[in-house]
């Protein structure tokens, strides 16, 4: 009895050492992308916001950086005044090396999506045009 | 008391099978009361995975420790094995009870994507069952046959049941493995070739990992058994018994370790080759938290193992001559450490990784030199057990020439992985993993030369006097405790990390979670459920002990 309550006593102390680091170090829960509606009303500035929150919630910025740096791939920074509509569609459809295509698993985006992701990579470095029904889908 | 306990699991059984029942439908998904359909199972299947580790682990080395008594002509292994195998009957029933609990919850929580699952690999759900069947009945048969037939028949079935108990954990693992990398199905998941589904990119990794980490989780959990019992134990002939219990387990812990980070290492490889993102999200990304917590948890197995080992040689004649290389031994483990848990990057959701790496540490916690500090610590470790096995021997002197050759290797080992350490800093990514590989193939070379080498420096060597069992201080059996717990719970933080690496997919690309639950908790959720079920397991796994000691007693 005496090596079971030793036992028990190494047991809480090592477990709640554990969980109370996992507890002292930043939180933060990550949520599930939720589907916004788009609509083609929306102005190309209104759909490149909220390009910019699809491209932060899909992972485009763990290889991507908007900021000038250099992270996995090529930085978006002037990406805008760099690459027309039909290219900057071209790549997030196909996907590009490692990059997988934006309209599949496991990113999954909308039509509409994609044309919202594309007027914000347009406004870096360049001015946002693109609107919903712009884009034709590869068929 | 076997029957109350089994009435009781029955019982508990169909009380659960109320519960989920009388829940409310949500679409695809019903819902658990107080803790969550996702808490739920997350619980009783990591349990249960704990247990079937065991069940799987435990007769491995059995049957090893027994082959070992049986050509060493020692009737102390045959005890030993025995002693171990005498576990395994109440830890079977507690994990028939756990999995059928898991399928109910699995069929009643999720029914949507177990039905999924089991279109897929229906096949395979047959052979399943009727593997388990067979498993049960080889392990009963070998259990009650141990000195009733020729102990090499009993060695023989002890390998068939193995070789069973295997063949159940990679059925397992095909279903795993395909929730993180699917293959075999077309774009909306329906089944096109069920053998690429089974064969899928993470497989093999997984089944290998897997195997190597029960085998270790099952070697401490014996340590600490004998931890437990010589901290309970007067007599010391008891002491000197559990002593050696404790200290092979750990042995046999620790040895399967180390070869965990070579394994994980081409898992993670295989993971990038089916998805980059996912692998890239698994590392750097809206996991890279998991890491920090693993390094943690990995430098207390290892530092805490290598402690136990220092500390026990003190019952070794003849140590006092290797104790001086103590302090750099463990100065060694705890800068590779420091390396190890420097954060690659610091977010837990994918919107904060704009910046790409850690705020302060910058690239500093890139991946490929925290392969040479592990190389390092590895190591470390190998020298801690070659300073025991050298304790209390005498070397020829004509045979010191193996002596310079070890430190030779030691010597360059060190200094390829603290080059490789310091260029992994400066060079592109694609570069840095070839390094790495290069440092991990390296490594193997040279632990089986530096084994080598120390069998013939050890050859024809007079022996200072014998090992004082049972003579160790109970902070030693604190250290074997805390490396266990430390064990089950990077256990359990590992099998988070690579189910939450699917993200909010059921089967990555296939079947979304479209529940309340899809997502990930924060990690200091995590690590409480982790905690909890830690303890849970540690109780139950107690309680399996005491009714198997009390049984043997009757016996």
């Amino acid at each position: 009895m005496r090596g079971g309550i030793r036992l028990i006593i190494v047991a809480l102390i090592v477990t709640g050492l554990y969980a109370w680091f996992g507890n002292m170090i930043p939180q933060s829960p990550w949520e599930a992308p939720k589907r916004k509606i788009l609509t083609a009303e929306m102005s190309p500035r209104d759909l490149a916001k909220e390009g910019m929150t699809i491209f932060r919630k899909a992972g485009c910025g763990v290889c991507h950086s908007v900021v000038g740096e250099k992270l996995r791939a090529r930085d978006l920074s002037r990406i805008g005044s760099e690459r027309d509509v039909e290219s900057l569609a071209g790549v997030l459809y196909s996907g590009i090396d490692i990059m997988p295509p934006a309209n599949k698993p496991p990113v999954n985006l909308t039509d509409a999506e994609i044309t919202a992701l594309v007027a914000y990579l347009q406004n870096l470095g360049g001015r946002p045009k693109v609107r919903i029904g712009d884009i034709k889908p590869p068929s | 008391m076997k029957k109350v306990i089994a009435y009781l699991l029955v019982v508990a059984l169909l009380v659960a099978a109320y519960v989920v029942g009388r829940a409310p439908v949500v679409e695809a998904y019903k819902e658990f009361p107080l803790i969550g359909a996702r808490s739920a199972v997350w619980i009783v299947v990591q349990v249960m995975l704990l247990f079937a580790a065991f069940i799987l682990a435990v007769p491995v080395f059995t049957v090893i420790i027994e082959a070992m008594g049986y050509l060493k002509k020692d009737e102390r292994y045959d005890k030993l094995a025995r002693d171990f195998s005498s576990l395994l009957p109440a830890a079977y029933m507690v994990t028939a009870f756990l999995g059928s609990l898991f399928t109910l919850l699995s069929f009643t929580l999720y029914p949507k994507f177990t039905g999924y699952m089991a279109g897929i690999f229906r096949p395979t759900i047959y052979i399943f069952f009727g593997l388990i069947i067979l498993e049960t009945a080889l392990l009963y048969i070998w259990s009650y046959t141990w000195d009733k037939i020729k102990k090499v028949n009993h060695l023989w079935l002890g390998i068939f049941l193995n070789l069973v108990g295997t063949l159940v954990m990679f059925v397992g693992n095909a279903w795993t493995s395909f929730q993180t990398s699917p293959a075999g199905v077309d774009p909306s998941g329906n089944l096109v070739n069920l053998t690429s589904a089974i064969f899928n990119y993470t497989f093999w990794p997984l089944n290998l990992h897997r195997f190597t980490a029960n085998v270790s989780f099952g070697g401490f959990i014996c340590a600490a058994y004998g931890a437990y019992r010589f901290l309970s134990a007067g007599a010391p002939d008891e002491k000197a018994h559990y002593d050696w219990m404790g200290y092979t387990g750990v042995f046999i812990g620790i040895v399967t370790t180390i070869l965990l980070p070579f394994i994980g290492y081409w898992f993670g490889v295989e993971m990038y080759r089916f998805n980059e993102q996912m692998g890239i999200t698994f590392m750097g990304g809206a996991l890279s938290k998991i890491w920090l917590l693993q390094a943690l948890v990995i430098a207390v197995i290892f530092i805490g193992t290598c402690y136990y080992l220092w500390l026990g040689m003190d019952r070794i004649p003849g140590s006092e001559r290797y104790r001086r290389y103590v302090p750099y031994l463990s100065w060694g483990l705890i800068i590779a450490f420091a390396v190890w848990s420097v954060p690659r990057a610091w977010v837990a959701s994918l919107e904060e990784m704009g910046a790409g790496g850690h705020p302060i540490y910058g690239r500093l916690g890139i991946m490929a030199p925290k392969i040479a500090a592990v190389n390092i610590a590895v190591l470390m470790v190998i020298l801690t057990f070659l300073l025991n096995r050298r304790a209390n021997r005498e070397v020829l002197p004509g045979r010191r020439v193996y002596t310079y050759a070890q430190w030779a290797i030691i010597f360059l080992v060190v200094l390829v992985n603290l080059i490789a350490l310091y260029y992994s800093y400066i060079v592109p990514s694609a570069t840095r993993i070839k390094i790495s590989i290069a440092t991990f193939v390296l490594m193997i070379p040279a632990i089986g030369l530096i084994y080598i080498f120390d069998g013939l420096l050890l050859k024809g060597s007079r022996k200072l006097g014998d090992i004082r069992w049972g003579h160790m201080p109970p902070r030693s059996q604190y250290a074997l405790i805390a490396v266990t717990v430390s064990n089950i719970w990077a256990m359990a933080l590992l099998g988070y990390g690579r189910a939450a690496a699917r993200l909010n997919w059921h089967v990555y690309g296939i079947m979304e979670d479209t529940s309340k639950y899809a997502g990930l908790p924060a990690m200091g959720e995590a690590t409480l459920i982790i905690s909890a079920l830690t303890l849970l397991f540690l109780g139950l796994i107690s309680a399996v002990f005491y009714f198997s000691g009390t049984g043997r007693q009757k016996g």
